[in-house]
């Protein structure tokens, strides 16, 4: 290869790499490393490195990972952060793929515009529409109102919307709905309607050509959009922070509250590195399930 | 009583008649071609007998049934489309299968069924490839077996040889005339390749425009042509403008632009005076030293030559100033003619042929 080649790869390669690996690969090996240490006195990372009597040595626990295993408490965050993400994900694939299937087939000149839709909530801040959401949700507001108002009626207690597992939900849901809707869309467009007209003229009913390919062929798309949704619902700590109160708890604000509030750094990080690991098993064990069911994937 | 009966058929986008009164009878097994111009309706017209396109005006018939608010699902019409639209995210026979699955036949019976189709189209290796893995031919047998595994009354083809390149297309003209005699499924095909239609059908029918302008059989069409857009579209054609001068019984002088007084085979009543085109095929002219009473003859010289191995196409440029298409088969090795001779030109009083403009 000449030198000058070289250099343009390394160029436009490079910086890329370099971010990655500043900004991500040596965050997570500090997380794996300060696991493994103590808290400070004053709250934070005791040094990993000890200089004592017996010389320089390392000064670590598996402490962390016992104390985790051993708090049954948090293993039910675990699993109740996964029940909310598996909940969202697929209230978003059952909302977002009518919304895609739509758009993808509406004429050429609308299609812009309805995906301009899609996307306008990203232009106003993220805290904002989940403030938004709490008035909503909130006891004055009409939807409250109505609910307590139809529960009275059925001589039923009223119920907080707000500072629920439902308000959580429902954050979650309108927060991540767009990043299901626009890898649907990417792939959906993309669809033959020639094999649409094939199947029709074959003999198939309009819900058998949608579930012998339509939904067939969009699967890539479904499973792109599915984790897109998954992995930042499973770790969402803002959507619950707001709405959630104290029963909507997730395990990303026990993270959130071990670096902060109780200032446990090592624990914490422990917290992560277990969920990270959680992440990439259900991932994995996810496309190996796909390619065991399907076999062939096509884009 | 035809097997499909289309009745004054029409279809609209918008301003545009895609298709405009068409009606049409075609008898079962017949191998019947639509042939036309790009643009011209013929495809909008399958999509109406299949079923993807709804009937502005007009009626489908299939046998005594109106189809014509059918949908294609309910249709015992399949289509082989241009594309073929395999499904890729089904095996070779997973698509052969698909319409007898709709059918909820029973899972031993549809591999019997699909085995056999796999050896009638000559793929029986070929169940658990996948589409992207065939080849254009292969894709389209598979697509021809596909939409014949359920045995529809009439099997609509929709320019399926398009994709095809020139060898395999002319071997699978011969495979299709094949295929239909051994089915004795009535096809309906498409196509703007008129060659393709005078060598496959048993009757075609000429489209411009939203309408259709002749049906016939095949030799009919390219001796006969019923009128300027039809001599012209099918085959090549020397058309020149003329009058009537002389009704003579069954012949007729004609004072052509060009060419002076030639007589022509009467086709259709004609008055004097009245303006047409005389369609002379280039293949009907020859090059000759004397000629019969019966026989029109002029002398030129030889303007162009296309040299094309079987045959040569001359151009001719006439002394009255016309130039004229001449095509000769090439009988004795090496080249007679050269561009700049003299020759004189000879054909049939019958060879000529007036037509409406």
């Amino acid at each position: 290869m000449p030198s000058q080649e070289r250099l343009t790869r390394w160029l436009i390669g490079g910086p890329p790499w370099l971010y990655l690996l500043l900004l991500f690969v040596a965050p997570t090996l500090i997380m794996v490393a300060a696991s493994f240490g103590w808290p400070g006195a004053e709250g934070g990372l005791a040094p990993l490195l000890l200089r004592d009597a017996q010389g320089l040595h390392f000064d670590l626990t598996l402490d962390n990972y016992t104390d985790l295993a051993a708090t049954t408490l948090y293993a039910w965050l675990f699993l109740k952060s996964l029940a909310y993400a598996v909940v969202v994900t697929l209230c978003c694939l059952i909302l977002a793929y009518p919304l895609a299937l739509t758009i993808a087939k509406s004429p050429k000149r609308w299609r812009n515009a309805l995906l301009l839709l899609v996307i306008l909530p990203f232009w106003s801040n993220f805290l904002v529409r989940i403030y938004a959401w709490m008035i909503i949700l909130g006891p004055q507001a009409g939807l409250s109102r109505l609910v307590n108002g139809v529960l009275a009626w059925l001589h039923l207690e009223p119920v907080s919307l707000l500072f629920s597992p439902f308000a959580v939900l429902i954050g979650l849901i309108y927060v991540h709905l767009p990043f299901m809707i626009l890898p649907l869309y990417a792939n959906l467009e993309k669809h033959d309607p020639a094999l649409l007209d094939a199947a029709r003229d074959l003999g198939a009913k309009p819900w058998q050509c949608f579930w012998q390919i339509t939904f067939p062929l969009s699967r890539p798309g479904v499973i792109a959009g599915a984790i897109l949704v998954f992995i930042p619902a499973l770790g969402a700590f803002a959507v619950p922070d707001i709405l959630g109160g104290t029963s909507g708890i997730m395990i990303g604000n026990v993270i959130k509250m071990q670096f902060l509030e109780a200032r446990d750094w090592p624990f914490g990080s422990a917290l992560s590195i277990v969920m990270t690991i959680l992440v990439l098993a259900l991932t994995a064990a996810a496309a190996w399930a796909a390619r065991r069911a399907g076999g062939r994937i096509y884009d | 009583m035809p097997l499909l009966d289309i009745r004054n058929a029409s279809r609209w986008f918008g301003e545009l008649g895609a298709v405009q009164g068409v009606s049409l009878q075609i008898e079962a097994g017949e191998f019947f071609t639509l042939l036309g111009p790009s643009g011209c309706g013929k495809t909008t017209l399958l999509r109406l007998i299949a079923g993807f396109e709804p009937l502005d005006q007009g009626q489908i018939f299939l046998g005594e049934r109106d189809m014509s608010s059918f949908p294609p699902e309910a249709r015992p019409i399949h289509t082989v489309f241009q594309s073929y639209a395999l499904f890729p995210h089904m095996s070779v026979a997973e698509n052969i299968g698909f319409p007898l699955r709709m059918r909820s036949v029973s899972k031993s019976e549809i591999q019997t069924r699909v085995q056999a189709a796999l050896d009638e189209v000559k793929l029986p290796q070929m169940a658990s490839r996948y589409p992207d893995a065939l080849s254009g031919g292969q894709r389209q047998r598979v697509a021809i077996a596909r939409a014949l595994i359920d045995q529809p009354e009439i099997l609509l083809l929709d320019e399926p040889l398009a994709a095809l390149d020139l060898k395999l297309r002319e071997q699978m003209r011969v495979e299709l005339i094949k295929l239909q005699q051994e089915v004795g499924i009535t096809f309906v095909y498409v196509t703007h390749d008129q060659s393709e239609a005078l060598a496959l059908s048993h009757r075609i029918a000429v489209m411009n425009e939203g309408k259709v302008i002749q049906v016939d059989v095949p030799d009919k069409i390219y001796e006969f042509p019923l009128n300027r857009f039809v001599a012209d579209f099918i085959g090549n054609c020397n058309l020149i403008d003329a009058e009537v001068a002389v009704i003579d019984g069954a012949r007729v002088q004609l004072s052509a632009k060009g060419l002076g007084t030639v007589s022509a085979q009467l086709e259709q009543p004609v008055q004097i005076g009245q303006a047409g085109v005389l369609a002379l095929r280039p293949e009907k002219l020859r090059f000759a030293i004397d000629h019969t009473p019966d026989e029109n003859y002029f002398s030129g010289k030889i303007r162009h030559q296309l040299y094309l191995g079987d045959v040569t196409r001359y151009m001719v440029e006439l002394d009255e100033g016309l130039t004229l298409q001449v095509l000769l088969p090439n009988t004795s090795g090496g080249r007679s003619f050269d561009i700049g001779d003299s020759v004189q030109l000879a054909w049939h009083d019958t060879a000529g042929r007036f037509l409406n403009a």
